[in-house]
C-alpha cells in the first residue's frame, strides 16, 4: 500500500500528471486517484513502444473506479544524435521504480504490455517483495524475425537521417507508419475482426499524424532495445504472475509469450481469441476484467473467449 | 438501412409537414444506427450513449470512431474521415453529419 499520508496519492480523486525527476531530467507521469476509501494497491502501468499516458483512457474507464493508476511516459531509451547515450533495460527500471518512489508506494501491481514488459520483468525479479502482482501481455525473448529487420532497418535511417529513404514528409511518414503497423499487427486478422482492424487504423493515424519518421520515433523510443536481451537470464520467483497474448499476435506470437511465461514460477498463461497485438484496444473489456480478477485472486475460469493454463 | 427513408426534393414540394416528419423520422433512425454502431460494434457501454451526450460524455473515444468509420463505410459506401466524425458536438450532430452525406449521396 501507498504510505499514509502521502501526497499524491493521498490527493482528491480523479486523474492528474504529476512531474517525476529522474537523474539530470523529468518526465510526465499520469495518477489516476479512485473516488472512495482506498483499497486496492496502485498499479503501475508499463506502455508499449509509442504509447502515452494518454493511451489507457478505455482500461481507466473500466477500472479506475476502484484501483489507483500511475501511467509513467518513461524517457526515450535512445535521443536522436545522442546515439551513444542510449539508456538500457536496467535504467528504464531504474526509472519506472523512481517514480513510485516519488510518489512514496511501497508495494504495487505491474502491468508491462509489449515493450513495457521487459520493464516490469525486471522489477518483479528484483523486487519481489515490492511487486504484489505481475501481468504482462505481448511479451517475447526476442523480437520476431519481421520486427527485428523493421528495427534494423529504422537504425540505418536514424544513422543517415538525411538518406532519400527518411520519411520527412506527410505521405513518406504515412508510408513507414503502415510499414510499422504492417509489422506490428496481423492485417490478415484484421480483415477478419472489425476491433483488430480498428485498432490498427488508431495507431496507423496517430503514427502518421505525429512528427517525425514514426520508424525512427519507435527505433529511439525503445525499439532498438528489443535487440539487447529483453528477457534477462534468471526468471521470477515469489511473485503471482499472468502472461498473456492474442491468438493472432504475430509481433509476439503465441509461443513467444508462453516461452517468457515458462521464466516465471508458477505463471498463468492465457490465449485471448480474436485478439491480436493491440488487446487492450481490441477488446479492452475482457483486458479489464482479466487484469481486475487476477489483481483480486478470484478464479479466471469464468472468462469468455480466453484458453488459460497454469505452468509449473 | 436507411437509405428508404432518405426525404426527396418531391416530397418538400409536395407537402411541407410530410417532408419534415420524415426528415426527422431519418434524424432518429439514424441516431439509432449510429448508437448501435458505438455500443454494439464499438464496445462503449450503452448508459451514456444518448443522442444529446457530448461525444466526450459517451465515452467516443479515437476507437469508437475508427470503428464509426469503418463501419458507416462498408455499409453505405460513405467515406467520412475520423477528424470530420470527432469534430461534432454530439451524438445526435454525429448522426445528423452522416445523414447529410447520406442524402448528398442519394
Amino acid at each position: 500500500m501507498s504510505r499514509p499520508g502521502s501526497p499524491p496519492l493521498s490527493a482528491r480523486a480523479g486523474a492528474r500528471d504529476h512531474r517525476v525527476t529522474w537523474r539530470a531530467a523529468d518526465y510526465p507521469c499520469r495518477i489516476v486517484v479512485p473516488h472512495g476509501p482506498a483499497g486496492a494497491e496502485p498499479l503501475l502501468v508499463l506502455s508499449g513502444g509509442l504509447q502515452t499516458r494518454h493511451s489507457w483512457a478505455r482500461f481507466e474507464r473500466h477500472v479506475a473506479s476502484r484501483l489507483p493508476l500511475v501511467i509513467p511516459d518513461l524517457p526515450p531509451a535512445r535521443t536522436p544524435g545522442r546515439a551513444a547515450q542510449s539508456l538500457s533495460w536496467d535504467d528504464l527500471t531504474d526509472a519506472a521504480l523512481h517514480a513510485v518512489d516519488q510518489l512514496h508506494i511501497r508495494r504495487f501491481a505491474v502491468l508491462g504490455v509489449s515493450s513495457g514488459y521487459p520493464i516490469g520483468y525486471r522489477l518483479a525479479q528484483r523486487h519481489p517483495d515490492r511487486v504484489t502482482r505481475l501481468m504482462l501481455f505481448g511479451a517475447s525473448p526476442r523480437p520476431a524475425p519481421r520486427l527485428a529487420e523493421l528495427i534494423g532497418k529504422g537504425l540505418h535511417r536514424e544513422a543517415d537521417a538525411r538518406s532519400p529513404h527518411s520519411a520527412e514528409d506527410p505521405s513518406d511518414r504515412l508510408r513507414a507508419a503502415r510499414e510499422l503497423v504492417g509489422v506490428l499487427t496481423n492485417t490478415e486478422a484484421a480483415e477478419r475482426h472489425l476491433l483488430i482492424k480498428a485498432a490498427g487504423r488508431v495507431v496507423l493515424d496517430q503514427l502518421a499524424a505525429s512528427a517525425g519518421d514514426p520508424l525512427i520515433r519507435y527505433v529511439h523510443d525503445r525499439g532498438f532495445l528489443l535487440l539487447r536481451d529483453p528477457l534477462p537470464p534468471g526468471g521470477v520467483r515469489g511473485v503471482p504472475s499472468l502472461v498473456a497474448v492474442g491468438e493472432f499476435d504475430t509481433a509476439t506470437t503465441v509461443a513467444d509469450n508462453r516461452a517468457v511465461a515458462a521464466t516465471i514460477s508458477g505463471a498463468t498463461f492465457i490465449v485471448m481469441q480474436n485478439a491480436d497485438h493491440l488487446l487492450h484496444m481490441e477488446r479492452d473489456a475482457d483486458f479489464a476484467t482479466l487484469i481486475t480478477l487476477f489483481l483480486d485472486g478470484r478464479p479466471l475460469g469464468a472468462l469468455q473467449h480466453c484458453t488459460i493454463e497454469t505452468l509449473p | 438501412m436507411t437509405h428508404g427513408i432518405i426525404p426527396q426534393l418531391s416530397d418538400t414540394v409536395r407537402s411541407p409537414t410530410r417532408h419534415f416528419r420524415k426528415a426527422r423520422r431519418m434524424d432518429d433512425n439514424m441516431q439509432e444506427t449510429v448508437i448501435g454502431i458505438l455500443t454494439q460494434k464499438a464496445g462503449l457501454p450503452p448508459g451514456p450513449v444518448t443522442p444529446e451526450a457530448t461525444l466526450t460524455e459517451a465515452g467516443v473515444d479515437s476507437m469508437a470512431v475508427a470503428v464509426l468509420a469503418m463501419v458507416i463505410e462498408d455499409e453505405y459506401g460513405l467515406v467520412i474521415t475520423e477528424a470530420d466524425l470527432s469534430a461534432n458536438s454530439t451524438v445526435a450532430d454525429l448522426a445528423a453529419l452522416i445523414g447529410r452525406h447520406l442524402a448528398a449521396k442519394a
